[in-house]
């Protein structure tokens, strides 16, 4: 039971350890203006940790540092620049849809819209479509200059930062391999997945043949539960794929199971289906593809990284 | 529940206390007359073989007391006495050294994280290590392993080297390598497993402390062709207050290996506050360049707090950066960065013409250029085995 307990505990870990910790619920925002004055905050805060995270792991030198701050603060001024230069288009703009669903909002409340031939409603949904398209471009215009500062990005940033960058997800805790790089000298047998590997191994055969089941589908459901909601299908594969890797593990000689644990671990791991599916979403929809900015310009160009890298900059002085 | 007597209740408690009172004088009892090979460990821990006679020892006369002769602690231990490095036990007058043939790690890794950067740089290994040390480093890295004995450990036995071996290579590895914890503590096996994997064309290195006597370091070195020394500070002091071993016998571990023809790299853990200081390190350089040579790299590596120095600060990045241009500008060739990644003092930069030639992300070999173990763009020899 102890066993099972462990297992299961730390399979969980697992699962929620690959999870960025943006959990500050955004809905926050609909409640009050004092709510969402402190859910802003404290998203804030959390940008700022993991973007000192991030920092923690490229290890800049300080001429790096410098030449960042500079593109940051040119990519800040891109972003005002346009803001400034399209504000009052946007203030008519969403005027103009104030007055539109205005009209609408009142046909729709005397229950019958379409009274004036559809007129009202056409409006509506023009300038709906209007404030769509201009939010795209919006975006669009923005990271096409910006993408003149990713260029210049990657030229200050060395290829292996550049995959530190590509593959770092947004945290509180950084991941093992960014705060705390394999060290030489040391043995990195700590690695999670192993140890459960290898406390499957330890239960006795009697328990095993007795428990697996109960064990794997535990770990299923609550696997399920809190990360990616699975179909009775999905349930049943996950079982036979996990059952059939236990009992391959369990069967190893100490030797074999020594020179293989790393792939076995990688084995063991749940796919990132939700990652997945959000990279389908984004194939799939048109209106989902949209230019995104590289993950550089995402976490090193912005607003609040600027106090970040001149405190840091000052400090290395 | 089902009620008990009381009289059978408190027979019951009595049994259980002398039986556990007894267990340990029978194992001590089996111990004295090493019959614990037929009954094992009465605790079941993850002893399995019993351990075999020590190399390096003599018994002291009229006595049933032995000097240990492998290490500079010079331990002269009793019946039932372990040694500090916590393998070697005197059992009835003769010495013996558990965790034989009985490894707690084996990993897969790139060469690199011996650490070792000009020995076949693109190679993976496999990193092999017994528990116990005869050190006692406050940061000990791998104190679960280091500071403890094999039969607290658990084990990855039996193995059997000839079937490691052939996995070896059936994985592609091209060599093995004994670090982790102190290689040197357990002579015998590390020995008979690198004379066999000499057998099988894989490649052997060493990493150690060096805390070791001449004759049975110069009797493994026969058997290795690179070896790392972790050069931990440069004063007696240092060396007695944080690792409890003395500075000598580390400096003339190195003087060995580099007489014995072999391929050295020396390695030092920068402490903030311990041997951190420009003139520590200065010192090491300076040491490194007229002793060993310049041509020998220096592995200037990052501290995490570990063990009993968590109190510590990481080693900062301005820290190594220093010391790695005190390196240089003590006229060493090659000095590196170790445990920050990525980072410029992860690569090769030819002593030449200062071209990267080998590039690195940490350990890992993204891009290897030397070629016939010279540099692409100025033809110069690079020192080391590519």
């Amino acid at each position: 039971m102890k066993a099972l307990k462990i297992i299961v505990s730390s399979f969980i870990i697992i699962c929620f350890s690959t999870v960025p910790l943006s959990s500050i619920n955004r809905h926050m925002d609909e409640f009050d203006t004092e709510f969402s004055e402190k859910a802003r905050q404290v998203r804030n805060l959390f940008e700022d940790i993991s973007t000192i995270n991030l920092l923690n792991g490229l290890y800049l030198s300080t001429d790096q540092m410098k030449k960042i701050l500079s593109l940051a603060k040119k990519a800040q001024t891109i972003k005002e620049k346009f803001l400034g230069e399209n504000a009052s288009l946007y203030m008519n703009t969403l005027d103009e849809a104030e007055k539109a669903y205005k009209n609408l909002f009142n046909e729709v409340m005397k229950g019958d819209p379409a009274k004036g031939g559809g007129e009202i409603e056409r409006e509506a949904a023009m300038i709906n479509h209007r404030l769509k398209e201009m939010q795209d471009n919006a975006v669009r215009n923005i990271t096409n200059e910006l993408s003149v500062l990713d260029h210049e990005l990657s030229k200050i940033l060395t290829p292996e930062q550049t995959q530190v960058i590509d593959t770092f997800k947004p945290c509180l805790i950084p991941p093992k391999d960014l705060k705390n790089p394999v060290r030489a000298g040391q043995a990195s047998s700590n690695d999670r997945a192993i140890q459960i590997l290898r406390r499957v191994r330890d239960i006795p055969d009697y328990n095993w043949n007795h428990r697996k089941y109960r064990i794997i589908s535990h770990m299923i459901e609550r696997f399920s539960r809190h990360r990616y909601v699975m179909t009775e299908k999905e349930k049943e594969n996950e079982l036979e794929r996990l059952i059939a890797l236990f009992d391959k593990v369990r069967s190893m000689s100490n030797t074999d199971f020594e020179f293989e644990k790393e792939n076995l671990a990688e084995e063991f791991k749940p796919a990132d289906k939700v990652h997945e599916l959000r990279e389908e979403l984004q194939e799939r929809v048109p209106y989902q593809r949209r230019p995104r900015a590289s993950k550089a310009v995402k976490f090193l160009l912005n607003k609040r990284i600027i106090p970040i890298l001149q405190e840091r900059i000052a400090g290395a002085m | 529940m089902e009620e008990m007597e009381r009289r059978v209740f408190l027979k019951k408690i009595v049994t259980a206390g002398i039986g556990a009172g007894i267990l340990p004088v029978v194992e001590k009892a089996l111990e004295m007359f090493n019959v614990q090979q037929a009954f094992g460990n009465l605790y079941g821990s993850p002893m399995q073989r019993a351990p075999i006679r020590a190399e390096y020892f003599y018994r002291i006369e009229n006595s049933r007391d032995v000097q240990c002769t492998l290490c500079p602690h010079n331990e002269r231990l009793s019946p039932g006495e372990w040694g500090k490095c916590r393998i070697r036990k005197n059992i009835g007058g003769e010495l013996k050294t558990y965790g034989y043939g009985q490894p707690c790690i084996l990993n897969i890794d790139p060469i690199g994280k011996n650490p070792i950067s000009h020995f076949l740089p693109d190679i993976d290994i496999l990193s092999i290590a017994h528990a116990g040390c005869n050190l006692r480093c406050l940061y000990c890295q791998n104190w679960e392993f280091a500071q403890k004995s094999p039969i607290h450990t658990r084990n990855i036995s039996p193995i059997d080297p000839d079937r490691i071996a052939r996995k070896m290579r059936s994985k592609n590895l091209k060599g093995v390598g004994f670090t982790y914890t102190e290689p040197v503590c357990c002579p015998e096996f590390v020995k008979e497993f690198a004379s066999l994997c000499k057998d099988y064309g894989l490649s052997r290195t060493l990493c150690t402390a060096g805390y070791i006597k001449k004759k049975p370091f110069k009797d493994l070195l026969r058997e290795f062709e690179a070896v790392t020394i972790t050069f931990k500070g440069n004063s007696s002091r240092f060396y007695r207050e944080v690792t409890g071993s003395t500075l000598t016998p580390v400096l003339s571990s190195m003087e060995t290996v580099k007489s014995e023809g072999k391929w050295l790299e020396v390695a030092t853990l920068v402490v903030p506050g311990l041997n951190d200081s420009t003139d520590t390190l200065e010192d090491i350089a300076k040491w490194i360049r007229d002793h060993l040579g310049e041509e020998t790299p220096w592995h200037i590596e990052k501290f995490n707090p570990q063990y009993k120095l968590q109190k510590l600060p990481p080693t900062p990045q301005k820290t190594l950066e220093r010391a790695r241009k005190i390196g240089f500008d003590t006229g060493l060739q090659y000095v590196y960065t170790s445990n920050i990644a990525p980072h410029a003092g992860n690569h090769t930069y030819c002593h030449h013409c200062g071209k990267v030639i080998v590039k690195r992300m940490g350990f890992k070999v993204l891009k290897n250029l030397i070629h016939s173990g010279k540099c692409p763009y100025c033809g110069s020899t690079i020192p080391g085995v590519f």
